[in-house]
This record gives structure tokens, C-alpha cells and sequence, in this order.
């Protein structure tokens, strides 16, 4: 065999060997199906592809604008960073004693960041125009008036040695041609300079000026990317190589640190008289709640966006805690989001969330889709969601569905008369399904209007000093809160947050009521036009007011307005902040209250090995019998699936780790084998039906002399067996050693150290 | 006399005069290479070694042009040909050599020829002639030819008159490069002395980047036959970094004195001749000497200081001449109004001696706060570090614990009985001597972190949120009791990984190697009482509670 010969080549360092099941001739068959999607029995024949198709859409166009955002936070610092570089040389202070390198220490939190990449864009638009990366606009446009800057990146990977760092740095400024033609001159490598000698580049550079004659010629920007990863005696080295020649190369090193700035890395791990070489300037990129706030804000609850999924409450709680608790960085949240997406197309029924059309370029053909025999079972479970008045389940299943208004149209029922009632039926339903999804979007808008006017009022009022009794924690601002107030407005119970707006509103003095009238006109005015249709009601309402109190400007007419304004604000948020989930089949557009999948996120493997070593039923039931055995492996001869199994075959593992868990601090390991080896025994007796004595010790099992009095084939096959079981006790210790939970140690013999204490039964 | 010689002889005066602490090795080097030089100097200069480098390099500079000029027949001066080079950045022997034979030749490759290294004429010029960089042997061999080419050239680049005449003495050879050289006198008799002089500076890094070449270097004259000398420029002594088995040649030694007050001073002076700047060097020196007297610190903080001095000053003569901005060097300052600006300084050099010293903020920032100052203000501080999400909050506070409380007290520290609290005991911490005069223990969090191992951070961290940090309601109804949910919770993936991500940002350091698998990784905490403190307080644990040694 291909793999016995793989496995007897000493020159072979490492061996890959593939997974067997015991038993598994028949390839592929046998194994359970992984990668079967949820609710499979009422799916479209395409479904599956379709809603990933809708999925990509949905995703894409909600990270397209989460970057979006993003790149408009991170811009005025991209462009100081600029900034920053461009004047570099000028207006050094004069009299230094030697001249520095000037450093820019970007902190950006974990998690990355696309601002080292526009500032890249920005500086050094020729490799960007190369590598056919043209988005930056402005790149373009600020041309003109930019020192251009040549930039050499380096990663912690290629820095090995200060020959090889070198060598990268080097040879990415000499590859490009001084003049912009992209003639490279040929060197003869073993007579000219190295490629790892900074000479190189100053040759090269000469010839940079030269080819810039008359202009300003650019300058060499350095990336250190992952700053933090970089062994620190080479980038020393590195730093001195670069000031001795910093007076005729104009270097800029760029130095991206995902640490904060106090207590500062760089000065925790580099001597003074490596940082006595740099100029350092610290940027600090915004990071934090702030930004996730106004991420979720402009994605979510922005009047002029609207994400094709609305997140539930439940998931933005999750974002909430994990982001406080776990990881500050926009990835994992992006991440988050992404799940939460991925998750919501596993229903079925999200393949309405575009259109009707089901894939189909018409409606008619989508009807002929849907009549179809195989998408019996969808439509089945459509009608039955259809029929179904909210406030429904979040993913409800087809059996539970009860079928109220239409009670002409039970599930089971539609077998009979599938064809006759599709014709009637179907378009009707698809039409519907688009009044539907117009609905939950208007809802949606809604929402959002009357949360962008509470945050208006709020907001308003929170600037006069007001003291607003509304949230759990004590601070009025910040992600947390706004997280709050974002779940109650999705949940619609927002009674409590409109009546203390209105309460503080009712007290208002006139001259604030009247900014607040203003600051609420200039939000409506900028609102986008189908909104402002919408909205116009109270936006002449609004107005009325305004007018009134300037016309009047006295103040008997300012407690009135108070008044109404103040009713008026609490019914329009009550009018316009309602739960989603009342809207029919809002689990097509709306992640609703649909639990998290955070062990997903965030699982606790220990804790999940033990309980299964604890109780493997619970985990091998799930499975195939004949697969829950093979966890044996190989070496496992009595594996036979038994259909009555009042004692569950407990797994060699498994029965160790029992022993494990009874034992002390120290375990002897002779001891353990004895009493696995008994178990086995047992085990094997009740397996043959024979009438053996119970208490058969393994010394009365193991002891030769025994043995050997009875007869020849059973002491064969006592031997055989006796191999077995250690061979089998072997295997168990080493995985139970795999799995971390074996100490060895050299104080006593035979003896090993448990790592785990106290499991609980 | 001849004037060029004066001329030459004035510039090295004034290097003496502006470096009086280097005058001797200045006479001494001088002396040396215009004469009979030793074929191997070490320098040692433990106090102000970048001094003494741009010392060296102006006397050789000197020396080298003054050995162009033109002279009488009475003084020949040998030519002094010289290279530099930097140990550090030297780090690999091909650079070594093609840095020295290209410098003693004064060879600049160009990027049009693709940098080809300096090569003898007759060798086909420079593409494709003998390759001088590839070992040691070929190196001597590029010497032998450098010291050709320089006598050459002393005899072909001839003023034309004599060279029309064909009174050069062709032996075959090619025409020199002669960059940069255009006047070269005639010699008597065609012969004349040529000097090679190797610094190497940071010679203690030869030891490591290239060991194989510190003895060769040390015999550089007698290997290559020619008229070299090296100077190996170091702060460390010769004895720390000579090669064993004495086979090194002994070097000709030079210490180099420290700084006093003066020459500190008359090198710091040296750039700005007003004598407000020597009263405003001559105070810095005084406020700042008990610190550092390294000039190039005392520079650095004088240049941060000097522009807001000179504008305070000049806001004085400003009113008088109805606003028009001054030159200080234009105006004399009244004695009067100097005093008491320097007064008003003094504390700012303490305090920019503060700031400066350990660059925590650069001299520019200094002299320049800008309004959008992205330098790192208290304020900042305290954000950034409070900014970290709760769990690595309580990583790091779990991670002070076991730093800097002994292993042994753990069980006392956190074990928590059955009953409501544990009893906890600490060692009083008293710093009266022991009568039999045995040494004071010193607190583990002055002598540092110690190393701890996964495990036990772990197992702090699980006491600590058990006590601290309760679960939510929904999902503490899952577990029968608390200790279980926080059993699980510190297991879980993210701690571990926000673990490792505050290992990469270095709050927690990692002091077992990453690729070894036995046994549980050892960390040691990164971050100090104070921020600790600061941490502890945001998760509300009461941290001196929980030291051992409060």
C-alpha cells in the first residue's frame, strides 16, 4: 500500500494519515451528512442557492456600507497621516544634533484597520494604479499638490534576520524605476552592490533626483505593519542602519502598533538610544464604542439607508456584550453581523426578500414554480405562515402552525386539492407577499424616523443640561445606552423613553422650546424626499408652531404650544415605534428576537470535552450507533451495535476518564490499567453470558500461573484478549494525554499528575 | 611656511579648539598618519563616542583634501586614502569589503551602471572585472589593487602640460578614475607615499555580525602588504572584544577622556557664536549636569528650549520697535533682562529634561505644541487603557496577581471555604531588619514580575470573576450554581484569545518560547501597580485586598 510505503521512508518527515472508520468499506455512504441545510423538508428544490444568492446581495450591500462609514471616520486621520508625511522634512527644528528619522506610530486597536491602506493609496497613487486599485477619488484629484512618497512595507514574517529585512526593504524601492519607465537596468549580482546594501538605494536615489530634476522628489516611506511582532534587536539594527543615512535618504518610518498608546510599547521594549534616533509622532485612530455607535446608527437606523435584513434586538445584544466584554474590534462584530446574516437565509422563506419571483424572471413563472409538486412542502409552510396573525414564533415550524383565518386551507388538506387551489391561490399570495414586504420596510422606516426624533429631542435636551431618567446604566450617552434605547425601539416599548421625553418637554421655557422647534424643523427639512412626503403632517405641524410661537413671541401662547407639543411628541413616538415583529412574516426581513448563535463565537472546548467524557450519551446518541462505537477505533473488536443497550457501551475514553475523575492528585498509572482492565473484563463476561465468578480481580486475570492451568485455546485467546486490552488502555491514554489532561512528571514512578479536579458528576 | 599647509594646519587648530576633550588623539592621529601611522589603533570613547566619530571623520576629511593640495617640494605628504565603515550596519562581509574598497578609492556606483562595485581600469573597468568581495582572500587582493590604482593615479593625473609631454610613467596601465581629484601635484622622483586608513566604528559589534573578521583586521597591513591602518573605533574596551588565542596583533590604544564642563560647552557652542546662546548653554549645562552630560542629550535640549527663549526675548524688543520681528543676533541684550529669562527657564530645562531624556515626547513637539497635538496627553492615557473590554480588564488584573503574589499564597489569597469568606491572612509587611542583620526582603512588585504559568492565571481569573462579576440572570439559570457558570466562562475560546491579543500588544509578556508544546505557556504581566490599580478599580475588585504584600 501507497500509505506502508509513505510510512517506511526515512526520508519522510512527516506522514499524513487519512481517517478510517472501522467498517467503512462503502466509502462515503456510511458517514452522516454534515452539510445538510436546516429545514430541508420545506425548501425550494434551488432554494438553498437562491437564498445564498439573496444572501450575498443582502450581505453586500450592508458591508459595502459599513466600510463606507468606516472609510469616512478614518479619513481626516488618513489624511493628517498625510499630512504628516509630506512635511516630514520641512521645518525641522534647527540646531538638533543629528537629524532624526521621523516616525509616525499609528494606533490602531486589534482588529485592523483600512487606514494604513488609504494612507498607502493616498501617497503612493502610482503602485495603486498598477495593481488597478483606483477607488480613492481623491487620491486623483489632490495629485497635483502632493509630494509623492515611494513605500516600502515590512512584515514580521519576512524580518527574520537584519539581512533579510534589509533585503526587503532594499529591493522594494530599488525595483522601481527611478524615472517612472519601468526599464529595469540589469546588475551582475556578484560585482555590483548586494541587494541587502543600503548603498543600493542611495545609488538609486541619485538617480531618483536626478530623473525629478526640478521638482520635489518623493519621499521613502517605510510600513512596519504589526509593529509589535517584530523581534526588537533587528528593527534596532534596522533603525540605526537607516539614521546613518538619513541625511541623505529622506526615510519616513510609519510604524502601525496594535497596543495602546500608555503604557507605551515603544518605550517599554526599545532602548533610549534607539528611540533617541526617532522623532516620533503618535496618531491614535478612533476606535471604541464611539465608533460602533455610529457604525450601527448609519447601517441600521439611518433615514437614508435601508439594509436589506433589519437586525433583531437579540442580535444587537450580543454585539453589545461581546464587544464590552470580549473583543472591542469592528472585525468581530463585522463578523457577528455577518453569522447574524448568514443565519437568517437558513429559512426557507428568506428567498422572498428581494422580490416574488423565486428565482424566475416573472411572476408568472414564479407561480409555475411554486405549483410545482416539489415545492409542495414550501408552500405548504408559506400558507401556513401566511395564514398565521402575528405575533408569531420566530421561526415557526410547519406542524405547529395554527391556521386561524384560513381555515379552509389546513396544511394537510392541500394534498387533495394542490393543483385546483394553486391556481386560485398562488399569484394571490405572491401579490401579497409584496404588499408585505412593503409594509415591513415602511414599519421599518418608521421606526427609524421616530428614533432619529427621539435622539433629536434627546440629544436637545441633554445639551441644556436636562436629566433625562431613562436607561439602565448612569451615563446618558455612549454605545451602551444608545444599544438600549436601539432594542427598545425594535421592541416597540418605547412608552416609558417618549413619556419622559414629553414630561421634560411639557416644562420647556419658550425660548428652548423654541430652538427645540427649530433644531426638529432643520431634521425634518433635511429628511429625503419620499420620507418628507411621508412626514409632512408633522412637519406642518412642526411649523405651525414654529410661526406661531415667533409670530406671538409672547408668553401666554408658549405653555399651549408646550402642551401640544408635548402630547404630540408622545403620540408620534407611539405612532411610529412599534414592534417589527408584528408585521406579517416579518422573519423575511427582520432577524426579530431569533436567539444568537454565540457558542458558535464563542464555545468553551474544555468544558464541552469534559461533559462529553462525562456522559458520551449525550453527545454519540445524536449520531449513527455504529458511528458512536467507532470512537473506539480500530483496535475495538467488540464494537457490535447492540439494539438493547440498558448499560451504553461506554467508549475506552471514556471509562478511563471515569477512573480519572475518582482518583486523586496523582494517579498510578498500573493501578488505572487494572481497573480499566477489570471493567473490560466485566463487561465481556455479561457481553458472553458467562457464568463466571464477578469478582475476578486483574491480579487473579493477569497472573500467568492461572492462566496457564486452563486450557490451550483459551489461553491463546486470553493472551490475544489481554493484548487487546492493553493495547486499548494505551490508545485511551495517550488521547485522554492529547487532550491535556495528563501530567507527567519524574517525582514517582509510574505515577501521573491529573490537571483537572473537582468534575462535577 | 606654505599656505595651503597653514590653511591645513588652521583647520585642524580649530578642530582642536572645538573639541578640546579630543585634542590629543586629534595631535596624536595626525601626527601618526602623516607619518609612520601603527598598523592597528583602537579608540575607546565610553562617554561621548558620536562625538568622537564626527571628530575622526573631519580630521580625516582634513587630511585627505590636505594631501590633494598641491605643496612644496620640501613637505611631501603622503596621500591618505580612508574609509568608514559602521559594524552595525556592516552586518554581513560583503558589505565590509565593497564599503572599504569603494570608499579608499572614493568610488560612488552609479545606478546607470547598475551599481557596479569599484574595479582596476585594466580589469575591464568596472563591468566584469575581478570580484574583491566574495571572501577575505579576495578582499587582500582588492587592497593590493586599491593601493595600485592610488599610486597610479598619482602618477597619471599629472597637470596636462606634463601629461601632453608624456612625462607619466605608462606601464600598461589604464587611467585611473581620479574622481573628484582635480589637482594633483608632481612628485619628486614619482613616488610618493600612500596611506590607507579602514575606521571601523561600533567595532564592538564585529564580534557578533562578523566574528570571522576580527583578527584579519587587526593584521590588515601585513596580510595585504600595503600601507593600511585600522582604527577601530568602540565604547567598549579592546579586552572585552579581542578575539582568544592572542591571535590578534595588540593595537596602538587611545582612551578618550570624559567631557568637562567646558568642552561640553564649547562643543555645544560651537554652531551659534552669540553669546546669549553660551550664558543659555552654559545655564542648561548647569541645570541638567547632575543628569546627563552627553552633548548631544544637552544639544537636544537646548535646541527644544532655545526658539521659545529667543521669542520671549524678542517679545521684549518687539514693543520697542513697533512690532517689528528681530533677529537676536542683530540686538544686544541687556545683562538684566537675560538674567531674568534664564531664571524663568530654569525650571522648563528640568522639565524638559523630563519629557526629553526618555523621549517621551520628540524636541520638535516640544518646541512647536501644535493645537491638534497628537502626542499622548493624560487624558489619552487613561482612555486608551480604560478602553479595553472588561474581560482582558480582568486578564490583566488576574496577571498583576499572579506576578507578583508567590504561588504559595494562592490558596490563602482566593480559596474561598464553604462558609460565606475565607479568612485571609497577609504577611505583615514590615521593613524593620531582622536582628541577626539579615537582609530586608524587598516587595516582588519593585523587583519585578514574576513568571506564571497558564493554568494559574486562569485559575486567578475564575476567582476573581466568581467574586466580581456575577452572570446575567438568563444564563445563570443553566447552572446550579455560580461557580459552575464562571468554570465554564473562563474556559471559553475568547479569553483565550484575548489572551493572545494582549500578549501581542505586549501588556501580557509570553516568556516561554511560542513553538514548544510541553507543558502550560508561562507569561509574565506587562503592566505596572499603578495601571493595575486603575484596572482593578474599573472591574471593582479591591486590589490590595489581594496582594500578598500590600
Amino acid at each position: 500500500m501507497s500509505l506502508d510505503a509513505v510510512l517506511n521512508d526515512a526520508n519522510q518527515t512527516a506522514v499524513y494519515i487519512p481517517f478510517e472508520a472501522p467498517g467503512d468499506d462503502n466509502e462515503d455512504d456510511s458517514r452522516p451528512e454534515l452539510s445538510n441545510p436546516p429545514y430541508e423538508d420545506r425548501d425550494l428544490p434551488d432554494g438553498f442557492n437562491l437564498r445564498l444568492e439573496s444572501y450575498r446581495a443582502a450581505w453586500q450591500k450592508c458591508l459595502v456600507r459599513i466600510q463606507s462609514i468606516l472609510h469616512a471616520l478614518h479619513s481626516p486621520l488618513a489624511s493628517e497621516i498625510v499630512h504628516e508625511v509630506d512635511d516630514a522634512y520641512f521645518n525641522v527644528l534647527p540646531d538638533l544634533p543629528y537629524p532624526e528619522i521621523p516616525t509616525i506610530a499609528v494606533y490602531c486597536p486589534p482588529g485592523g484597520s483600512s487606514l494604513l491602506n488609504d494612507v498607502t493609496r493616498v501617497l503612493d497613487p502610482s503602485r495603486n494604479r498598477r495593481d488597478g486599485d483606483d477607488m480613492d477619488v481623491d487620491a486623483e484629484s489632490d495629485d497635483e499638490h502632493r509630494r509623492h512618497a515611494f513605500i516600502g512595507h515590512l512584515y514580521p514574517p519576512e524580518c527574520s534576520s537584519i539581512t533579510s529585512t534589509m533585503k526587503s526593504l532594499v529591493t522594494q524601492f530599488v525595483d522601481r524605476s527611478p524615472d517612472g519607465l519601468d526599464e529595469q537596468i540589469k546588475r551582475k549580482p556578484s560585482t555590483s552592490l548586494a541587494n541587502f546594501d543600503i548603498n543600493l538605494v542611495e545609488a538609486w536615489w541619485r538617480a531618483v533626483k536626478n530623473a525629478h530634476a526640478g521638482q520635489i522628489p518623493p519621499q521613502l516611506a517605510i510600513i512596519l505593519h504589526d509593529f509589535e511582532q517584530f523581534d526588537p534587536s533587528i528593527i534596532q539594527d534596522l533603525m540605526y542602519i537607516l539614521s546613518l543615512h538619513i541625511s541623505r535618504l529622506p526615510f519616513i518610518l510609519i510604524l502601525s502598533l496594535s497596543s495602546p498608546p500608555t503604557p507605551s510599547y515603544l518605550h517599554a521594549t526599545y532602548p533610549r538610544s534607539t528611540l533617541a534616533l526617532l522623532r516620533i509622532r503618535n496618531f491614535i485612530v478612533p476606535s471604541g464604542p464611539r465608533i460602533l455607535e455610529e457604525v450601527f446608527l448609519k447601517t441600521f437606523f439611518d433615514l437614508e439607508f435601508e439594509p436589506d435584513v433589519m437586525i433583531g434586538p437579540s442580535t444587537i445584544e450580543h454585539i453589545a456584550e461581546y464587544f464590552f466584554r470580549f473583543n472591542p474590534s469592528l472585525d468581530a462584530v463585522l463578523t457577528i453581523l455577518q453569522l447574524t446574516y448568514l443565519k437568517h437565509f437558513d429559512e426557507p422563506l428568506a428567498v422572498f426578500i428581494h422580490d416574488s419571483l423565486l428565482g424566475t424572471p416573472s411572476l408568472d413563472e414564479a407561480y409555475t414554480k411554486l405549483a410545482q409538486p416539489s415545492s409542495l412542502k414550501f408552500l405548504e409552510s408559506l400558507l401556513a405562515r401566511h395564514s398565521h396573525t402575528p405575533p408569531s414564533p420566530p421561526l415557526p415550524t410547519p406542524s405547529k402552525s395554527p391556521t386561524k383565518s384560513k381555515s379552509r386551507s389546513p396544511p394537510l388538506t392541500l394534498h387533495a386539492s394542490a393543483n385546483e387551489w394553486a391556481a386560485q391561490t398562488i399569484p394571490s399570495l405572491l401579490t401579497s407577499l409584496d404588499s408585505y414586504r412593503e409594509t415591513f420596510k415602511s414599519r421599518a422606516r418608521d421606526v427609524r424616523i421616530g428614533f432619529a426624533v427621539f435622539r433629536v429631542v434627546r440629544g436637545f435636551l441633554l445639551e441644556l443640561g436636562y436629566k433625562l431618567d431613562i436607561g439602565k446604566g448612569k451615563e446618558r450617552v455612549g454605545f451602551e445606552f444608545e444599544s438600549e434605547m436601539m432594542i427598545k425601539a425594535l421592541r416597540g416599548r418605547f412608552g416609558r423613553e417618549g413619556r419622559a421625553l414629553s414630561g421634560i418637554v411639557q416644562n420647556l421655557p419658550s425660548d428652548h422650546l423654541d430652538s427645540l422647534l427649530a433644531s426638529l424643523s432643520k431634521f425634518f427639512e433635511s429628511l429625503a424626499p419620499h420620507i418628507y412626503e411621508k412626514e409632512k403632517p408633522a412637519i406642518e405641524q412642526v411649523a405651525a408652531w414654529v410661526s406661531s410661537l415667533s409670530c406671538e413671541s409672547g408668553p401666554s401662547s408658549a405653555p399651549t404650544i408646550t402642551g401640544e407639543f408635548s402630547e404630540w411628541l408622545s403620540a408620534y413616538l407611539e405612532e411610529h415605534i412599534r414592534n417589527l415583529e408584528d408585521c406579517k412574516l416579518c422573519d423575511v426581513w427582520y432577524t426579530g428576537s431569533t436567539p444568537f448563535p454565540f457558542e458558535l463565537i464563542n464555545p468553551a472546548p474544555r468544558i464541552s470535552i469534559i461533559s462529553a467524557l462525562l456522559h458520551p450519551d449525550d453527545y454519540l446518541d445524536e449520531l449513527d450507533p455504529t458511528a458512536a462505537s467507532s470512537t473506539n477505533g480500530a483496535v475495538n473488536g467488540v464494537n457490535t451495535a447492540q439494539n438493547e443497550r440498558p448499560q451504553p457501551e461506554l467508549p475506552d475514553t471514556t471509562l478511563l476518564f471515569k477512573r480519572y475523575s475518582e482518583g486523586g492528585k496523582m494517579i498510578n498509572v498500573f493501578d488505572w490499567f487494572e481497573s480499566f482492565a477489570l471493567e473490560l473484563e466485566n463487561r465481556k463476561e455479561q457481553t458472553n453470558g458467562k457464568s463466571k465468578a464477578n469478582g475476578v480481580t486483574l491480579v487473579e486475570y493477569a497472573s500467568a500461573e492461572e492462566v496457564q492451568t486452563d486450557v490451550e485455546i483459551e489461553e491463546e485467546e486470553g493472551e490475544k484478549w489481554r493484548m487487546g486490552v492493553q493495547a486499548r488502555f494505551i490508545r485511551a491514554l495517550h488521547e485522554l494525554d492529547y487532550l491535556g489532561f495528563i501530567k507527567h512528571t519524574n517525582r514517582k514512578p509510574d505515577h501521573i499528575l491529573k490537571t483537572v479536579f473537582d468534575l462535577a458528576g | 611656511m606654505d599656505l595651503d599647509e597653514q590653511n591645513q594646519h588652521n583647520t585642524i587648530a580649530d578642530l582642536s579648539s572645538s573639541y578640546p576633550a579630543h585634542s590629543t588623539l586629534i595631535s596624536h592621529l595626525q601626527t601618526f598618519l602623516t607619518t609612520y601611522p601603527p598598523p592597528f589603533i583602537y579608540i575607546t570613547d565610553t562617554f561621548t563616542p558620536r562625538t568622537t566619530s564626527t571628530v575622526l571623520k573631519s580630521l580625516l576629511s582634513s587630511l585627505h583634501s590636505q594631501s590633494l593640495q598641491p605643496h612644496g617640494p620640501t613637505t611631501p605628504l603622503p596621500r591618505i586614502a580612508h574609509a568608514w565603515v559602521n559594524a552595525v550596519a556592516t552586518f554581513n562581509s560583503r558589505i565590509f569589503f565593497d564599503t572599504v574598497l569603494n570608499d579608499l578609492v572614493g568610488w560612488e556606483p552609479k545606478w546607470e551602471d547598475g551599481c557596479e562595485n569599484w574595479a582596476p581600469e585594466g580589469s575591464g573597468g568596472g563591468a566584469g572585472g575581478m570580484r574583491y568581495n566574495e571572501n577575505l582572500d579576495t578582499f587582500l587582493h582588492g587592497l593590493r589593487a586599491v593601493y595600485s590604482h592610488l599610486e597610479v593615479q598619482e602618477k597619471v593625473e599629472e597637470p596636462s602640460a606634463f601629461k601632453a609631454k608624456g612625462r607619466g610613467r605608462g606601464r600598461g596601465r589604464g587611467t585611473g578614475k581620479g574622481k573628484g581629484k582635480e589637482k594633483v601635484e608632481e612628485t619628486k622622483g614619482g613616488k610618493r607615499d600612500v596611506r590607507m586608513v579602514v575606521v571601523v566604528e561600533k567595532a564592538e559589534r564585529l564580534r557578533e555580525a562578523l566574528p570571522d573578521l576580527v583578527v584579519p583586521l587587526t593584521r590588515l597591513a601585513e596580510l595585504s602588504r600595503t600601507p593600511i591602518t585600522v582604527i577601530l573605533l568602540s565604547s567598549v574596551r579592546w579586552e572585552d572584544i579581542k578575539p582568544p588565542l592572542g591571535a590578534s596583533s595588540e593595537p596602538y590604544y587611545f582612551d578618550v577622556p570624559p567631557p568637562n564642563r567646558d568642552s561640553t560647552i564649547r562643543v555645544l557652542t560651537a554652531h551659534n557664536p552669540n553669546p546669549l546662546y553660551s550664558h543659555f548653554i552654559s545655564t542648561l549645562y548647569s541645570v541638567c549636569s547632575p543628569f546627563t552630560t552627553d552633548p548631544d542629550e544637552l544639544q537636544y535640549i537646548a535646541a527644544s528650549r532655545w526658539p521659545a527663549f529667543v521669542q520671549a526675548i524678542l517679545s521684549e524688543f518687539v514693543d520697542d520697535d513697533g512690532g517689528q520681528p528681530l533677529n537676536i543676533d542683530d540686538i544686544q541684550v541687556p545683562e538684566e533682562t537675560r538674567i531674568r529669562w534664564l531664571r524663568q527657564f530654569t525650571p522648563t530645562f528640568t522639565s524638559a529634561l523630563d519629557v526629553l531624556y526618555p523621549r517621551i515626547k520628540s524636541a520638535t513637539d516640544l518646541a512647536r505644541p501644535s493645537p491638534d497635538d497628537h502626542s499622548v496627553d493624560e487624558g489619552e492615557d487613561k482612555k486608551s487603557i480604560s478602553q479595553l473590554p472588561r474581560m482582558q480588564k480582568f486578564i490583566l488584573v488576574a496577571a498583576f496577581l499572579a506576578s507578583t503574589n508567590p504561588a504559595k499564597s494562592d490558596m490563602r489569597m482566593f480559596a474561598r471555604g464553604k462558609d460565606e469568606r475565607k479568612r485571609r491572612r497577609r504577611k505583615s509587611v514590615n521593613a524593620t531588619p531582622k536582628k541577626g542583620g539579615g537582609a530586608v526582603k524587598i516587595p516582588q512588585r519593585l523587583l519585578g514580575p514574576i513568571p506564571f504559568p497558564l493554568d494559574r492565571l486562569v485559575a486567578i481569573l475564575g476567582c476573581l470573576l466568581l467574586e466580581n462579576d456575577p452572570p446575567p440572570p438568563e444564563r445563570a439559570a443553566d447552572f446550579e450554581h455560580e461557580s459552575e457558570y464562571t468554570e465554564v466562562e473562563v474556559n471559553r475560546v475568547a479569553v483565550m484569545s484575548s489572551i493572545t491579543s494582549l500578549t501581542a500588544s505586549h501588556l501580557l509578556q509570553r516568556t516561554s518560547p511560542p513553538d514548544r508544546l510541553d507543558g502550560p505557556p508561562m507569561y509574565r504581566c506587562g503592566v505596572g501597580y499603578e495601571i493595575a490599580l486603575e484596572l482593578s478599580r474599573d472591574v471593582g475588585i479591591i486590589l490590595g485586598d489581594l496582594l500578598w504584600e500590600a
